[in-house]
């Protein structure tokens, strides 16, 4: 029998590839290559980052949501705060953002377990929502519809100040989003990831074996919450600024959008959608500035019926066989 | 005989929806070991007593103990921690996961891995072994690696059974294990079934008579959701109510047909 032969195939499956280590090399090199673009470079390794930290409910887990923005902009506010009330210090406050967003993903996250699809759409909407105008009411401490103004971060771990080119933050983003990737590799590969998976693909059969599906939901929820609030925490310092638009409707959507062009289920479909969602919007926005979105549409719609694995990402299937 | 002991039993229970009653005081005793047939005509209540032994369904009244524990108000997947496992009459596979990973998936859930975020699913050599053994006892080695939605029904069938044992079960509940599989693939896994670990208790529920005659040990015939009878499968076979209610109502009420 050829059984042990298939053992070492699904461990090798696991192994980090060539690509993976090409990918971490290009991310490392970027706030070199395209040191003019510096904040260019950050705002799509922070917008990557929202993108996979989606995926992890949306992909792996099978929880859609349309208001993952209440938790990126939780993340963007409460670094902002953190760095102007508390301690300046960049990553005691990435450290608070993500407690305190994963704390919230675990308050919010028996709102998603029970109902359909689109009772989840819907409360995840209404959570975002409440998010957006907490903010704005809270004008005294936010700063409303001005934006929270007045962050000034330290220097990265007690060094690297923020300079204004932008070298400085998006080095810093693509060294935490590269860690913090590092970390959802294990996890997706890991007996826990299979559950999610295994929950996604039939809940039914899932409860079946013995999986305690809420809970399951419960953690990832919180993980995913706590990603988000990373990478909006991320926006906040590197850009010294959190406005209303952290919490929008259109950035839940766009990152759920970026997620669909790049590859739903996907570790790094969220990233490649990232790059390409924000390389598009900078092109196109820069020919058409009125009808970028029209193309970004029109992309979708081809995406969606042609299908990713042959327009975009020849590897995916490649990849699951 | 002497008495073998009991480890899952049901008593007086019963399942209302609304009016329609579904359940109606149902007595049932599986032993150790046993090889039990669940029968029924259509809609005499067999997959509502599965329902409600798994939790998939809570009952109206009654109650349900598994190895001498009351588990009638039980979650559905405690239930499965404590040995008493399904499988599904409509295939309920994880169809993205190939056999391998679905059964890799299973035997580190039932080992209590699936909490482990850090280590990789497989690599505990325990496990492995177990997944090997699986795979082979259920004839799923050659296409351990293909994405379970394009394995043949009866491979799918196989597969359905091999997570439910792979659950470790004390009470195995089988629900229509060959039905719809297409003869050259029968009988396969009517042999799989066959050699199912005879510690293992087995309760079947399957239309296929031949099977049932040549599997069960002990038999329970369901008619409206009520126990008809039950024994031992020559008995049950000579049954003259069993014959009525597989042959229709004319015979029920001694109307001679001609």
């Amino acid at each position: 029998m050829s059984a042990p032969m298939g053992i070492t195939d699904v461990l090798s499956r696991h192994k980090t590839k060539w690509w993976e280590w090409m990918g971490v090399l290009a991310a490392l090199a970027t706030p070199i290559v395209f040191s003019s673009h510096a904040m260019m470079v950050n705002e799509i390794a922070v917008t990557a980052l929202f993108a996979v930290a989606l995926d992890l409910i949306l992909g792996y887990s099978g929880i859609v949501s349309l208001g993952h923005a209440a938790f990126f902009g939780w993340g963007a506010y409460s670094a902002g705060l953190f760095a102007k009330h508390v301690h300046n210090d960049p990553l005691m406050g990435l450290l608070f953002s993500v407690i305190s967003s994963g704390f919230i993903g675990l308050a919010c996250s028996f709102t998603v377990l029970r109902g359909s699809d689109l009772t989840r759409l819907m409360v995840t909407l209404g959570v975002s929502l409440i998010g957006f105008e907490l903010a704005n009411r809270l004008s005294d401490l936010t700063g409303g519809a001005d934006g929270l103004q007045g962050v000034l971060m330290g220097p990265v771990l007690g060094v690297f100040e923020f300079d204004l080119s932008g070298q400085v933050a998006c080095t810093y983003s693509v060294g935490i989003v590269l860690l913090v990737m590092i970390l959802l590799r294990r996890l997706v590969h890991s007996p826990f990831g299979a559950s999610l998976m295994a929950i996604r693909d039939n809940r039914l059969r899932a409860m079946a074996v013995g999986l305690s599906v809420s809970k399951s939901l419960v953690v990832i929820y919180c993980i995913s919450a706590a990603v988000a609030g990373l990478s909006g925490a991320l926006l906040a310092q590197t850009t010294a600024f959190a406005s209303l638009d952290v919490f929008s409707f259109e950035r839940s959507a766009d990152v759920m959008l970026m997620l669909v062009i790049g590859g739903v289920g996907w570790l790094y479909g969220g990233v490649l959608g990232a790059i390409v969602f924000k390389l598009i919007q900078d092109q196109l926005s820069s020919l058409t500035p009125q009808y970028w979105m029209f193309w970004i549409g029109l992309l979708l719609v081809v995406l969606v019926l042609v299908g990713r694995e042959r327009l975009l990402n020849p590897f995916k299937g490649w990849r699951s066989r | 005989m002497n008495q073998p002991k009991t480890v899952l039993s049901a008593r007086a229970l019963c399942k209302n929806f609304g009016g329609i009653v579904a359940t109606q005081s149902v007595d049932l005793d599986i032993f150790e070991g046993d090889r039990h047939a669940l029968i029924g005509p259509n809609g005499a209540g067999k997959t509502t007593l599965i329902n409600l032994l798994t939790g998939v369904l809570s009952p109206s009244s009654g109650k349900i103990e598994l190895l001498g524990g009351d588990i009638s108000n039980l979650a559905p997947h405690l239930r499965v921690k404590k040995g008493l496992v399904r499988t599904f009459q409509i295939n309920q596979l994880f169809l993205t996961m190939s056999p391998f990973e679905t059964l890799t998936f299973v035997v580190s859930q039932k080992r209590g891995l699936t909490t482990q975020w850090w280590a990789r699913l497989g690599q505990d050599k325990d496990v492995l072994e177990r997944v090997q053994q699986l795979l082979e006892q259920f004839h799923l080695t050659d296409v351990c690696h293909q994405t379970s939605r394009f394995l043949s029904y009866g491979k799918q069938r196989l597969l359905e059974i091999a997570v439910a044992l792979a659950c470790e079960p004390k009470v195995l509940l089988l629900d229509e294990p060959v039905a719809g599989v297409p003869a050259g693939e029968r009988e396969e896994l009517l042999a799989t079934v066959n050699q199912l670990p005879s510690d293992v208790s087995i309760v079947l529920i399957e239309h296929d008579m031949d099977l049932v005659f040549s599997f069960a040990k002990q038999m329970t015939v369901l008619v409206n959701g009520a126990v008809l009878c039950s024994g031992e499968p020559r008995d049950i076979a000579k049954d003259d109510r069993v014959k009525q209610v597989y042959l229709g109502h004319r015979a029920v009420h001694g109307v001679p047909n001609e």
